[in-house]
């Protein structure tokens, strides 16, 4: 009897220990990750505020472009956030998902998507481009929902061949709304396109007195 | 138990716990009656969002938001009417997971701890302050409220819903010249997406098993303190006929929270005043003499 009162009491501790455990681990530990929120997103910070973690927006979005950051994501857990390489966000025009936010985690003021910013599309790999190697490539250039506006393509002439073009796409940070759609459809395995926090890549003080002297 | 057991109530009461699992799944059969979760849902174009979010949004926050208030309003007057546990007792799926986990052997206990029934106070306000502190909304993080309806209405990976939108997007592409394999396949299928946080739902529920019956429901539930004190003055409450009532017990045996029996039954009142009562009915049921039954108490009642 006393063995068999010490395994359930040892089954039980090892049970509740190890759920328990995993998910104040898990809970605690810090997820260096980039989220990238759904349009109209407030900072990060106010934003994490604000989210109450009920799901509407993942709910609505559909494309279910939207997942919810889980419990392995620690304090992020129950925000929504994108997975560009899974699923862009479309920029549908009435954005449902700031409609049915509660709070004001997501700007409701905002009601152009295209004037939404989720990040901005960056080249991240210039040598495994496509279309910087003199390839006909310009895929996101085609898929992006502002074409000629967000990316352009910018001629060149190809070193090599020295006959051919490079047609190098540029992307606009002002007008580029952060969608993922380039970095959905970049057709290498490892994305040469990514989209990154907005805050990065301003244009510093120097370029623009380069700019100047021209 | 003696006595003829009449379970109207509590098949009733199942049936709405069921409706509300059902609402929060409807949205993936294209119903668009309901959407959202037990944290902040929309029913029938009403914005109803949990009382203790909305009050951690303006604490972590530091700003308030009016139709987050108006949402909370709505939800807290509705509480307030029908008695605040009423949350616990009939929609919530936890308590519908607890009270399950209570019809289990009581051998399984591994150990017999019973923890202090101000434990599930102290905890809301050191939830409170913790987000006020931290500026987020800490109880929502690890709600398991939250967690369970989540997983319930996100729990599967569904194909696009709006299906029309994409093909308008398609053609125009195509139109375009471009190639459309890309886009999203709306064809997909159903998956079961496995979410860790259904740890966190497994913990409590094995510490519910092997350790304390109810120890989420009745001891810890921050959102069950929270309605425990609104309800201190719902006007709905379980009152009690000492005249016929012959102290059988038997209400105790049904009661989750059985707490709060005890001073009616003693003959103290005769109301079950204590708001940690979740209106459950489960008691009304059982009671062989019909002594319990669930009235409108009055204000000027409220002395004794």
């Amino acid at each position: 009897m006393k063995r068999r009162e010490f395994l359930k009491k040892g089954f039980a501790l090892t049970a509740v220990g190890t759920t328990a455990g995993f998910s104040l681990i898990s809970l605690l530990g810090k997820s260096r990750r980039l989220y990238f929120r759904p349009p109209g997103a407030l900072a990060e910070d106010d934003f994490l505020a604000a989210c109450i973690r009920c799901g509407k927006c993942i709910q609505v979005c559909p494309y279910n472009s939207l997942k919810y950051a889980d419990i392995t994501d620690g304090l992020h857990a129950g925000t929504p956030y994108f997975n560009f390489r899974r699923t862009p966000c479309y920029m549908c025009e009435d954005i449902p998902c700031i409609t049915v936010c509660p709070t004001d985690a997501l700007d409701h003021t905002l009601t152009d998507i295209n004037k939404a910013v989720m990040g901005t599309a960056v080249i991240t790999d210039r040598e495994a481009c496509l279309s910087l190697n003199g390839l006909r490539c310009e895929i996101c250039y085609r898929a992006c929902p502002l074409i000629d506006k967000a990316i352009t393509l910018k001629k060149h002439q190809q070193t090599i061949t020295k006959r051919h073009t490079v047609f190098e796409p540029v992307i606009h940070k002002d007008v580029c709304t952060g969608c993922g759609i380039c970095e959905n459809v970049c057709p290498l395995d490892e994305t040469a396109i990514r989209v990154l926090p907005s805050e990065r890549g301003d244009k510093a003080g120097h370029y623009i007195y380069l700019k100047e002297q021209v | 138990m003696s006595g003829v057991m009449n379970n109207r109530r509590r098949l009733l009461r199942r049936i709405v716990q069921l409706v509300v699992l059902f609402l929060l799944i409807s949205p993936l059969f294209q119903f668009s009656f309901f959407s959202g979760t037990l944290i902040s849902g929309t029913i029938l174009g009403i914005n109803m969002v949990d009382p203790l979010a909305a009050i951690d949004f303006i604490l972590a926050t530091k700003s308030v938001y009016l139709p987050v208030i108006i949402g909370a309003v709505v939800v807290l007057l509705f509480y307030f009417i029908i008695g605040g546990r009423s949350f616990c007792g009939w929609v919530c799926p936890m308590y519908l997971v607890s009270e399950l986990i209570a019809k289990l052997p009581k051998s399984w206990r591994a150990f017999s701890y019973k923890p202090n029934h101000s434990s599930k106070f102290w905890l809301l306000g050191i939830l409170l302050i913790l987000s006020v502190i931290t500026s987020q909304p800490v109880f929502e993080i690890v709600s398991p409220i939250g967690i369970i309806s989540q997983n319930i209405a996100m729990g599967i990976d569904t194909p696009p819903k709006n299906t029309a939108y994409i093909e308008e997007n398609i053609q125009s592409l195509n139109e375009l010249g471009i190639k459309t394999s890309l886009l999203p396949n709306t064809e997909a299928e159903y998956v079961v997406l496995f979410n860790y946080s259904l740890w966190l739902l497994l913990s409590l529920v094995l510490i519910d098993i092997f350790i304390t019956r109810g120890w989420w429901c009745r001891y810890t539930c921050p959102v069950g303190a929270f309605y425990t004190i609104l309800g201190k003055y719902s006007p709905l409450k379980i009152k009690i006929d000492h005249d016929s009532c012959t102290n059988c017990g038997d209400c105790f045996t049904v009661c989750l929270p059985a707490e709060v029996l005890a001073a009616p039954v003693r003959g103290d009142t005769a109301w079950v005043n204590n708001s940690s009562c979740t209106n459950c009915l489960n008691c009304v049921d059982i009671c062989p003499e019909k002594s319990l039954k669930f009235s409108i108490k009055m204000a000027k009642e409220k002395r004794r």
